[in-house]
């Protein structure tokens, strides 16, 4: 591989100058690399900054895959520690970036990350969190709750 | 960095819920009414499913299905199946289709079940389903190897008489296949062991008139907890198209430990 630099840039105008190799981990630019074969600079008008800096860590690290099963064991303990450091709504944006970007790895990473996360919540902090809007009557409401009584019982905590 | 939160469009959304449990995908039917229907689609439980099967950790699976006789009816698989399975037989009246996750289709399979299997959910053990079924005066345990995809009937239940289809059920206690009959108040187990029935414990019911369950339905075997507790659930759950998804450890709730008269 080349080790040409391509520079991608924010919504909120932030430059990275990073290897075509780790750039190439975002589909997005990768297609766009395909099409067009001199591009020096990407502007990516859906992600910030802060939120695009994450996404190229986690490719930097994943760039050379290796097939070992102790390189996949190392991956795997960094893709955990990595993900500890977000809360419910960083998650959510990293999410949306990986998917706006096409990064596969991430995407199924953040999405089981979210997914235990979110398992022990309540529909209002749901709502809360996803921004869902609750369309429901209240009667209607009552009536889904109480088909579904069942998963409730731990859940009537709230976590912080 | 905006401050509320944009919604995440559909298909994200679904890519999260795929990888949850059944527990926490139920209770999130009341989040919303897209939410509901996203999670009841049966795209979205096959996705689910398949997505489950692959996890280190799955859990309880469904499966919605149409069925001749039992539209919707629901296989429940435990822990210590999806590991193992990759196909899901179904047979009523001598019939078997077996859904084939690698072709992720039904198939018919041959020779069919030699007889008619007593509606009831099989139960799993070293790479086999059993069933109940019954041949003139005989309760037969079939088996289906899931391996090689062949029906056999294993043994003869080890009643001394055709008992009533509703009093009988069947159930897996310590790694043992188990079958049990209610007559009247006496619910008595057995399970077999070696090639031979022998009678696990008998349950009197007459003591607990003022239980919560129909003493007309025999309780449904769970587990065996330690100190001889035997771990029972009201079987007349069953009967409940909403209560299907219901799991083992979630039955908790609707059983009750009974001293195992031994």
């Amino acid at each position: 591989m080349s080790s040409n630099k391509i520079v991608l840039t924010s919504s909120d105008g932030e430059s990275f100058e990073v290897e075509e190799v780790v750039a190439r981990k975002l589909q997005i630019v990768g297609h766009m690399l395909e099409d067009d074969c001199v591009i020096n600079e990407i502007p990516l008008q859906n992600v910030t900054g802060d939120i695009l800096s994450m996404v190229i860590e986690y490719c930097k690290t994943h760039v050379d895959e290796e097939e070992s099963e102790e390189a996949q064991t190392k991956l795997k303990t960094w893709d955990e520690e990595f993900m500890k450091k977000f809360d419910i709504k960083t998650l959510l944006q990293i999410i949306l970036a990986a998917n706006y970007l096409n990064v596969k790895g991430l995407l199924d990473l953040v999405s089981q990350t979210i997914a235990d996360t979110i398992k022990d919540y309540t529909p209002e902090q749901i709502r809360e969190v996803f921004g869902v809007e609750n369309d429901y009557t209240e009667e209607e409401e009552a009536e889904v709750r109480k088909e579904n009584a069942w998963a409730f019982d731990e859940a009537d905590t709230p976590k912080p | 960095m905006c401050s509320s939160m944009e919604l995440l469009p559909n298909h994200v959304v679904e890519l999260i819920l795929q990888r949850l449990p059944v527990k926490p995908l139920s209770r999130f039917k009341s989040v919303s009414k897209t939410w509901k229907s996203t999670i009841e689609s049966q795209r979205f439980q096959q996705e689910q499913l398949s997505r489950r099967m692959q996890s280190q950790d799955p859990d309880v699976l469904f499966v919605p299905f149409e069925d001749f006789d039992y539209p919707r009816t629901r296989v429940k698989l435990g822990s210590s199946i999806v590991t193992t399975i990759n196909k899901i037989p179904l047979s009523y009246y001598s019939q078997g289709h077996v859904f084939d996750f690698s072709t992720n289709a039904w198939r018919y399979v041959v020779p069919a079940s030699p007889y008619r299997i007593l509606y009831h959910n099989p139960v799993y053990l070293d790479g086999s389903l059993y069933w109940l079924t019954e041949e003139e005066t005989n309760v037969l345990i079939l088996r289906f190897d899931l391996h090689t995809e062949t029906f056999q009937v294993i043994s003869k239940a080890p009643f001394d008489h055709l008992p009533n289809p509703d009093k009988i059920n069947m159930c897996i206690l310590d790694n043992r296949l188990c079958v049990s009959e209610l007559s009247w108040l006496q619910q008595v187990i057995w399970s077999f062991d070696s090639g031979t029935w022998k009678k696990l414990c008998s349950l009197d019911f007459t003591k607990s008139m003022s239980w919560f369950r129909d003493p007309c339905d025999p309780a449904l075997p769970i587990a065996i907890l330690e100190k001889k507790k035997l771990l029972l659930q009201e079987t007349s759950l069953q009967g409940h198209e909403q209560d299907k998804a219901k799991d083992l450890d979630l039955g908790f709730r609707n059983c009750c430990h009974n001293e195992i008269l031994n």
